[in-house]
């Protein structure tokens, strides 16, 4: 083991991660409510598994040789999705399958973004088109208010067999697809040559998405998109006041929302006191955060080392536990140590993306890095505060873990960006190094040709 | 390009901080709050316990107090001491499952009972033995023949509570609360779900003047040797202070004031002092403070100090007004001033095991030290002093140096409506290190009502010690 | 498979997966590092010097001749502690100018309204320099000195700069030939009739607000600088 380097070091233990869990999953096989005493091997458990460990191989050795990905990133971003794909499925069968379908669609699509990144130049002829499909798809949920907050089209239903609630399985989330469009639009208007009538452009399109999700009441993906934008603007611009003008104003307008609004008002106080009794509407006594009381007692059941992975199923009793609170249950059934470092995968994914923008050689990449680093970076920090009750919870979900085709492969997407930015960094170096003669053949090669011309 | 460079080199810095934030709040939260979480009645993890079968509770001398027993169709279900006495005695201490008795035993230690607290090895030994799986039993430190003793005496129809407690340990031996309820049979009068030695907040009258005279000990230097004059009547500013029964006091040292209860002497100090002095003392103790101890959930009491009348701040010295308190707190200020000024942290849970009478004992650990020893022990002579010459005579036992203070506590300016009894006080002897406290609800005069009741349930707890 | 054999197993494992989950972090965060620090050591060509600029002629308080200033691959230099070659002299703008090595030469753009001179002739336009160039802005003269590689194409230069202002003409030829591959970013020659110029070429280059704002601003600072 000592002679292995970093990265084959990482990459074994993921996979052995990856194997353990697999096999546990295996053995418990497909979930069945109510006390059983007999579990029955499943074996797709065990494809699942397989095909787990081959795209963990693939990320870390393949696809920096094909695509030129950055195989620490990819690492990261298995370890992550294999843990998803295994808690889903400890959730259900087919919530498991269901994950895994869209981690392998994702990873396609990884791959085809980052390879588009390399070849697209620019978008500006293709900016109102994009402005408007970045409307449209902000606005289609307007007219499907299902489970409002999550501006969520569901598209299949379950009962909870434990619970009795119902459960979404199967949903698509078009404010999801946007997160990709705002950055790569903001990049791409900011890094612009003239550079004031460009930002006029990019501050009315942010505009436009965030008024568009208040509209919706979807609060927390509007200050996602908020803060992202505050910062490619920031990072664009370099101005400390733009930034504090924006968190200022971030802030006064969480007041007055917090005036009327009765969605966030409400939110705010189950933050301060989920476990105070209140009546509910039907005459009975309930908590008044109930949502975030069950996370807290899920993640107090967890304890250090948790309850186990598929012994108890008493995580069903938190609410959107495959989605907003999936930390929640990776909490309850690893227990808290294991969630600090699932937290700390996030923030190392976070310090590489960052670190990849600021190799990047031309403004247009390193915005789009920061873009896409930010927006990873806050969706995890408002997802897993609302989870533990730093802050009022708000309905965004958590990066590759949680259920959700749309945001798995949005997620994918934005690494797919990240892993186009740095292959594209990693050519730009590779030029620049070859025009100064490092490598001496090229350099020879140079010489000769230009004297040829020239001669 | 550079400029970007650095700005996302910032960036990278505020999501650092952002990060550490959340996991140092996660961190915190988790160590200090999950008991707590996880021991509300609408925890799933305890409404459904899986098939394991909770464990049996026992009082320290290994009565038990509660235990799950198979019935006729194969379910088990909860059964609880055989004496009825015994059985309403304790049951607000040991609570139940539901919800309705706010932290209990069984709900607060639910961990316990359900086997989430049990050691990796003990659970794979169950795991793979045939019977079905159960909880840890618990051995409370609480003697329950001294809960039903304190139960019976209680003065009939009365509501109030009664806390006995080791002030070198820390170990509650009693806690009792009246009107109680029967869990077997389910019998219970109206509140008799509350748990009035920690959930309830009452005025304590003359009981604070304890705080008071300790705080005036580290203000007031020299206050020891002064006099201070009581002439029965004292007019603040709109309030006007008289002592029970009309009575003059004279000339009094600090000292004596204690032994006599006299309010006057007490009002001159507090607004000698102010607000500030009082409330650090009375936080020292746990006034005004976030207290977390880890057997037992107790309301936190009050000190106001936003009044800015002099009449407020005059009736604060001697509990009246706007402060609060419970009857635990009041024991556990007696039990610091006999224990030299170390407060220690309440204790209930003697041990926890998988069998009936193994396990390693859990240890008593010091919560905080209020006074420095030389004021712990004036305080506690002019205690010892107040049961021997002054208003809690009635609390003396031959043969024992009993300390004790006495409060009537008035909750209205109605001078009909009848006070609270109270009664606070300890036994100086290494034997009997006990403190107790007695609150009866409109019961009248702290010396008449609370301290025969207090010499009781002492008398009895010494003849139980052997 | 029996539930207390699969509850064994799995509360065994919580402990494996706990301490995995320590470990991949670690592992990780170590990983980053040891990255991190081979970059460094390698060097990135965009911040390691091809160049560098010694003054040679004229006093200036900030400015001593025992200072050289590296000069990147491409980057921009003025008087403004943004710039990637960042002189602290009042006689220079805020931001004069762009240096860009290419693969027909040091390429340096003059900006806006500021008059260097290079060699003694003014320009406005971009110019290309070769070894011992001389820039002067100002009572500041400066010699470029090249490194290495760089000397070398600098040699190979091929069209020597025009003094009455017109652009700088590239031999389609020679540019075909050295191009390494479509859209480098070192392909940046500025030009206003370069051939193969499409949308697409504009933000091949790596660039910096040009605005005059943005001069306004550098020079700004560049005075409070020089002050």
């Amino acid at each position: 083991m000592a002679r292995w380097d970093l990265r084959q070091r990482l990459v074994m233990l993921v996979m052995l991660f990856t194997f353990a869990l697999g096999m546990l999953a295996m053995l418990h096989g497909a979930p069945v409510s109510g006390a059983s005493t007999m579990y029955t091997a499943d074996f797709t458990a065990l494809l699942i598994t397989i095909g787990l460990l081959a795209m963990i191989f693939i990320g870390a050795y393949l696809f920096p040789k094909w695509i030129g990905a950055d195989p620490l990133l990819m690492t990261m971003m298995n370890f992550l999705c294999s843990l998803g794909v295994l808690v889903q499925y400890s959730i259900s069968r087919g919530s498991g399958l269901y994950h895994a379908l869209w981690y392998a669609i994702g990873s396609i699509l990884m791959v085809v973004v980052s390879l588009a990144v390399r070849r697209v130049k620019t978008l500006r002829r293709w900016w109102p088109h994009l402005a408007i499909l970045a409307a449209m798809l902000l606005i289609a949920p307007l007219f499907n208010t299902v489970n409002g907050a999550h501006a969520h089209i569901p598209i299949q239903r379950v009962t909870d067999a434990v619970t009795g609630r119902s459960i979404i399985t199967l949903s698509i989330q078009p404010s999801e697809g946007v997160k990709i469009l705002l950055i790569i639009l903001l990049a791409d208007m900011l890094s612009g040559h003239s550079w004031r009538p460009d930002s006029v452009w990019a501050m009315g399109f942010a505009v436009m998405c965030v008024g568009l999700l208040i509209a919706e009441d979807d609060l927390g993906t509007c200050v996602l998109y908020a803060m992202t934008a505050l910062l490619m603007f920031f990072a664009a611009t370099g101005s400390f006041t733009l930034l504090f003008t924006g968190v200022a104003g971030g802030a006064g307008s969480a007041w007055l929302v917090y005036q009327n609004t009765g969605k966030f008002r409400t939110r705010v106080e189950q933050w301060l006191n989920p476990f105070m009794r209140v009546m509910d509407d039907k005459g009975g006594v309930g908590l008044k955060g109930y949502q975030i009381a069950e996370s807290l007692m899920a993640l107090a059941a967890g304890g250090v080392h948790g309850l186990g992975y598929g012994i108890r199923d008493t995580f069903r009793w938190v609410p959107e536990y495959s989605n907003d609170f999936v930390f929640s249950v990776v909490c309850s059934q690893f227990g808290a140590v294991f969630a600090l470092a699932v937290l700390a995968v996030y923030v190392v994914i976070l310090f590489r993306g960052m670190r990849i923008a600021q190799r990047a050689r031309r403004r247009f990449h390193a915005l789009l890095a920061i873009g896409v680093t930010a927006l990873i970076g806050f969706q995890t920090f408002v997802i897993v505060g609302g989870v533990v009750n730093m802050f009022p919870l708000t309905g965004v979900t958590m990066p590759f873990i949680s259920q959700g085709g749309s945001s798995m492969l949005s997620c994918m997407m934005l690494m797919g960006i990240l892993n186009g930015v740095y292959a594209c960094a990693d050519q730009d170096e590779q030029d620049a190094r070859a025009i100064l003669g490092q490598y001496s053949a090229v350099r020879s090669t140079f010489i000769w040709t230009t004297r040829e011309v020239g001669g | 390009m550079k400029r970007i460079r650095r700005t996302a080199g910032l960036i990278t810095g505020i999501f650092a901080v952002m990060f550490l934030c959340l996991g140092g709040f996660f961190t915190y939260n988790v160590t200090v709050y999950s008991d707590r979480w996880f021991a509300d009645p609408a925890n799933p993890n305890i409404i459904h316990t899986d098939g394991v079968i909770p464990g049996s509770v026992y009082d320290k001398n290994g009565m038990s107090l509660a235990k799950s027993v198979e019935n006729a169709q194969g379910d088990y279900e909860r059964v609880y001491a055989e004496n009825p006495s015994v059985r309403r005695a304790v049951s607000q201490l040991l609570g139940d499952t539901e919800g309705q008795v706010a932290n209990g035993v069984e709900s607060f230690m639910a961990a316990y009972l359900l086997g989430y607290r049990a050691g990796w090895t003990a659970r794979l030994g169950q795991l793979f033995s045939d019977e079905p799986r159960r909880g840890d039993n618990i051995r409370l430190t609480v003697d329950a023949m001294l809960c039903k003793y304190a139960a019976e005496h209680f003065p009939a129809g009365k509501s109030g509570a009664v806390v006995v407690l080791n002030y070198k340990t820390g170990e509650i031996r009693a806690m009792v609360s009246l009107p109680n309820f029967d869990p077997a049979t389910d019998d219970h009068a109206p509140g008799s779900y509350f748990n009035r030695a920690t959930n309830v907040l009452y005025p304590p009258g003359s009981l604070f003047k304890l705080i008071t005279y300790a705080a005036a000990l580290k203000e007031l230097p020299g206050v020891e040797s002064r006099t201070f004059n009581c002439g029965g009547r004292f007019t603040v500013d709109q309030l006007s202070i008289v002592e029970a029964n009309g009575a003059t006091h004279g000339a009094v040292t600090l000292r004596q004031a204690l032994e006599q209860s006299c309010n006057i002497t007490f009002a001159q100090l507090a607004l000698e002092m102010g607000y500030p002095a009082i409330e650090r003392q009375a936080r020292a103790f746990g006034f005004n403070d976030t207290v977390l101890f880890r057997d037992l959930v107790v309301k936190d009491s009050k000190y106001p100090t936003t009044s800015p009348t002099r009449d407020d701040l005059a009736q604060s010295a001697y509990g009246q007004g706007r402060v609060e308190t419970t009857p635990l707190e009041m024991a556990l200020v007696a039990a610091t001033i006999a224990n030299g000024g170390t407060m220690m942290e309440p204790k209930l849970l003697d041990r926890a095991s998988s069998t009936a009478s193994g396990g390693l004992p859990v240890g008593s650990s010091v919560y905080r030290k209020v006074l420095d020893d030389s004021r712990a022990s004036i305080l506690k002579e002019a205690m010892v002093a107040a049961v021997q010459v002054g208003t809690a005579s009635q609390a003396s036992i031959e043969g024992y140096r009993i300390g004790g203070k006495t409060g009537s506590a008035e909750v209205s300016s109605d001078k009909t409506v009848p006070t609270h009894a109270w009664f606070t006080g300890f036994i100086d002897d290494p034997e009997h290190p006990l403190a107790i406290c007695v609150l009866i609800e409109g019961g009248g005069s702290g010396a008449i009502a609370a301290a025969p009741l207090a010499q009781d349930i002492l008398r009895e707890a010494i003849r139980l010690k052997d | 498979m029996t539930k207390p054999v699969y509850d064994a197993l799995s509360l065994s494992l919580s402990y494996l997966f706990m301490a995995l989950g320590v470990a991949i972090v670690l592992c990780g965060a170590a990983w980053a590092r040891a990255d991190r620090r081979a970059r460094k050591a390698a060097s990135e060509p965009s911040t390691e010097a091809v160049g560098y600029l010694k003054l040679t002629g004229g006093t200036s308080k900030r400015v001593s001749p025992k200072q050289w200033f590296p000069v990147p691959v491409e980057g921009t230099v003025g008087s403004a502690r943004a710039c990637d070659v960042y002189i602290p002299s009042a006689e220079i703008p805020g931001k004069a100018g762009r240096f860009t090595l290419t693969q027909v030469g040091m390429l340096f753009s003059p900006v806006g309204g500021g008059s260097v001179s290079v060699n003694g002739i003014a320009y406005r336009v971009p110019v290309l320099l070769d070894e011992d160039s001389r820039v002067e802005w100002g009572s500041l003269s400066f010699q470029l000195n090249l490194l290495d590689g760089a000397r070398d194409l600098a040699a190979a230069r091929i069209t020597p700069p025009l003094s009455d202002g017109s652009t700088v003409e590239e031999e389609p030829s020679a540019r075909r030939l050295f191009r390494l591959r479509r859209g480098s970013p070192l392909d940046s020659v500025e030009s206003d009739e370069s051939a193969e110029t499409d949308e697409s070429d504009e933000s091949d280059e790596i660039d910096y607000p040009v605005d005059t704002d943005d001069a306004d601003e550098l020079t700004e600072s560049a005075a409070t600088d020089a002050e």
